[in-house]
This record gives structure tokens, C-alpha cells and sequence, in this order.
């Protein structure tokens, strides 16, 4: 089965948050975006990205690391 | 399908300890002290300072251990519905077990002087001496298949050096253990009335029912360090691991400094050359290491429920 674009936010958000990924994105589409995570498409990826980021900076001080995870996502689109 | 997730119950857990405390301080300090001025030759009034030195600050750690468990429990169950939120799961259940089994056998030891006074020596220590062995398996069965399961959410090279060296570190504690078991003249039996016997059990009993079960019990704590390790160092998720890198630390710090207490209570008794003074810094030392690792599993917990909790 073809890999959805839901399945590579969670890969790519893996590499930071190992297997918190999916919950933490799947809360992230449901909380922000209010739709469910399966749903989300190439045109939420802008604002979600921001939200990740935004997320993502109170879980480490490194924004280097932060910033990285947002480019990836952006790539997704 | 809804997943039911299991309960904890914090103010059930504080009062029990609560009370579990106020009895330990009363059995503790009413205790007939004359086995101790036997032993060590000290005053009453320097025995009762001696186990006040022991008895608080055992209720603080034990105190710190419940905090660090119960947090990580409450870690466990907020993300019960996955894979590793079961493991995790599992390894806290196994961690509540340590706790309440190092509360239960220490209030079992209060009350070894006024059991011996009334005549029930022997039947109180072989009581006593099994319940410690029984909790300590379950304890870390349950943290060993809890280690187990979550080392096998991730791949990992073959473990088997590491195997081999927890086999070899086993056979010198077996050796050690046996060896100062040996040297215990008062493991069956003693020619005073008054002084405590260890065991009350003939040797091939107390080898197949008490060092053999203490041996299991060591090598599973050995080889639940080994899965958390493997976990800890195969696990993806940069941000993640730093987090679970000091939930993993702690908990390997309990699991050895579990170990060694055992090791130490248990061949307590053939340390008497050793000096009272020796023995009680050994155990202040690993009480400590133990305290310091519930520390880092509640400090570990509270950094990992965070990634759970941001939105």
C-alpha cells in the first residue's frame, strides 16, 4: 500500500520524537487542524509545520533541531 | 475497539505508606534491643539513636520511591494504548512491586526482635526469609518481561556478550554469597537463645529454596539492565532519547542497587568482622543510589509525559 502523506509526517517527526511521533502528530491535525490525522492534506502542511515548530521548541532548546524538523516537512509538500 | 486502562490509585498508595511508616517507627523503637547489645555491644539508649539514624531516613526514601514510581505508572498508563506504553507499563507494575516488597519485608524485620521474644524464632525468620525471596521474584519477573518487551519494540545486535558477562558477574556473587553463607555460624543454629539465627534451615534446603531463587532473581535484574540498555540505545528519536535516557539510568540504578541490598542483606549476618559501621555505610550508600535512581525515573517520566502532554 502507497504511503500516505500522514505516514511520512509521522516518519519524518520520528526521527525526533521516536515512538511518541504518532500521537504527537496526531495530536497536533486533531487539536489545530480539527480533522482527523488521516485526513490532513499537501495544503496543511504550511500551518502544521508552524504549529510542529512552535511544539517542538518547548520540548528542546536546541533550534537547530527544531528548525531541521520544519524543513523536512515543508519538503513533504 | 476502546482500550480500558488500568487505574492508579496516588492517595490510596500515600496513606498505606503512611501507615506502613508509623508502624515501622513503632516496631522499630519498641523492639527488645538485647540481640544488638549482644552483638555489637552498645547501650539501649545508643541502639535507639542507631535505629532512628536507619529508620527515618529509609521512610524518606521510601517515600522517593513511590513519588518516582507512581509518576512513571502515571507515565506508563497515559500512553497505555501503545506497544510502549505497555512495556512501559509492565516495568512500572514491576517497580511498585519493588517498592511495596522493600516496605513489606522492612516492616517483617521490625518486628523480628518481638516475635523472637515471644518464642516464634524460628518460625517467624523462615516466614520472614521466604517473603523476601518470593517478592524479589515477582518483582523482577515482572520487570524483566516489562525490559524484555520494550528492548524488542526496537532492533538490536545479538545480546549474547553481554549475556556472558552478566553470567560471569552472577557466578561471583553465587561464589561470594555461598562462600560468606558458609561462614555464617549462626545460619541454623545458635547457642544463645537471644541471638538471631539467619535461616533455621538445613544447608541443601537454603541452597535450592533461598540462594537458588536470590540467583534468579539477580540474574533477571542483570538481564532487565541489559534490555533497558539495548532500548535506550536503539531507540529513534533524538529528542525522545534524551528524555528516556534518564528514566532508563534510574531505573537501571534501583534495579542494580535492588540487587546489591539483597546481596548484602542477605549475607548480612557473615559480615560481622566487617564492623557495624562498614556494613551500615554500604547500605547508606546503595539506599542512597537507590533513592538517586526513583529521582531520575520521576525527573524521566516528567520529561516524557511532556512530549505526550504538548499540543
Amino acid at each position: 500500500m502507497a504511503e500516505t502523506l500522514y505516514d511520512n509526517i509521522v516518519k519524518v517527526v520520528a526521527y525526533y520524537l521516536g515512538p511518541a511521533a504518532s500521537r504527537f502528530v496526531d495530536r497536533q491535525i486533531t487539536f489545530h487542524l480539527h480533522k482527523s490525522p488521516q485526513e490532513v492534506t499537501a495544503e496543511d502542511l504550511q500551518g502544521l509545520t508552524e504549529w510542529m515548530r512552535v511544539s517542538l521548541a518547548l520540548l528542546t532548546d536546541d533550534r537547530e533541531t527544531v528548525e531541521e524538523c520544519a524543513r523536512k516537512l515543508i519538503q513533504l509538500a | 475497539m476502546t482500550i480500558r486502562r488500568p487505574r492508579v490509585y496516588v492517595g490510596l498508595a500515600y496513606g498505606l505508606l503512611a501507615v506502613a511508616s508509623l508502624l515501622y517507627i513503632g516496631g522499630t523503637l519498641y523492639a527488645p534491643i538485647a540481640t544488638a547489645t549482644h552483638t555489637y555491644s552498645l547501650s539501649p539508649r545508643a541502639v535507639h539513636t542507631l535505629e532512628l539514624t536507619i529508620v527515618l531516613p529509609i521512610i524518606a526514601v521510601w517515600f522517593t520511591a513511590l513519588w518516582g514510581s507512581l509518576r512513571f505508572k502515571r507515565y506508563a498508563i497515559s500512553i497505555y494504548e501503545s506497544a510502549d506504553g505497555k512495556a512501559l507499563n509492565t516495568l512500572a507494575n514491576g517497580l511498585l512491586t519493588l517498592v511495596s516488597g522493600l516496605v513489606a519485608t522492612s516492616l517483617l524485620q521490625s518486628l523480628n526482635a518481638h516475635l523472637i521474644k515471644l518464642g516464634y524464632a524460628k518460625s517467624w525468620t523462615i516466614f520472614s526469609n521466604y517473603f523476601g525471596v518470593v517478592v524479589a521474584l515477582v518483582a523482577f519477573a515482572v520487570i524483566l518481561r516489562g525490559a524484555y518487551r520494550l528492548a524488542h519494540l526496537v532492533e538490536f545486535p545479538s545480546i549474547e556478550r553481554s549475556r556472558i558477562i552478566a553470567l560471569a558477574l552472577l557466578a561471583i556473587m553465587g561464589v561470594a554469597y555461598v562462600w560468606l553463607l558458609a561462614m555464617d555460624p549462626y545460619r541454623q543454629t545458635t547457642p544463645d537463645p537471644l541471638q538471631f539465627t539467619s535461616y533455621y534451615l538445613p544447608d541443601w534446603l537454603l541452597l535450592s529454596t533461598v540462594v537458588l531463587p536470590y540467583l534468579l532473581v539477580w540474574y533477571g535484574g542483570l538481564m532487565a539492565v541489559i534490555y533497558l540498555r539495548r532500548y535506550q540505545n536503539y531507540s529513534p528519536g533524538i529528542i525522545y532519547h534524551a528524555a528516556l535516557k534518564r528514566l532508563s539510568w534510574g531505573l537501571m540504578a534501583v534495579i542494580v542497587a535492588s540487587v546489591l541490598i539483597q546481596l548484602v542483606v542477605a549475607i548480612g549476618p557473615s559480615l560481622h568482622h566487617a564492623g557495624l559501621g562498614n556494613i551500615l555505610l554500604l547500605l547508606y550508600g546503595l539506599i542512597i543510589i537507590y533513592a538517586i535512581g526513583h529521582v531520575l525515573v520521576a525527573i524521566g517520566a516528567r520529561k516524557l509525559a511532556k512530549i505526550e502532554q504538548v499540543q
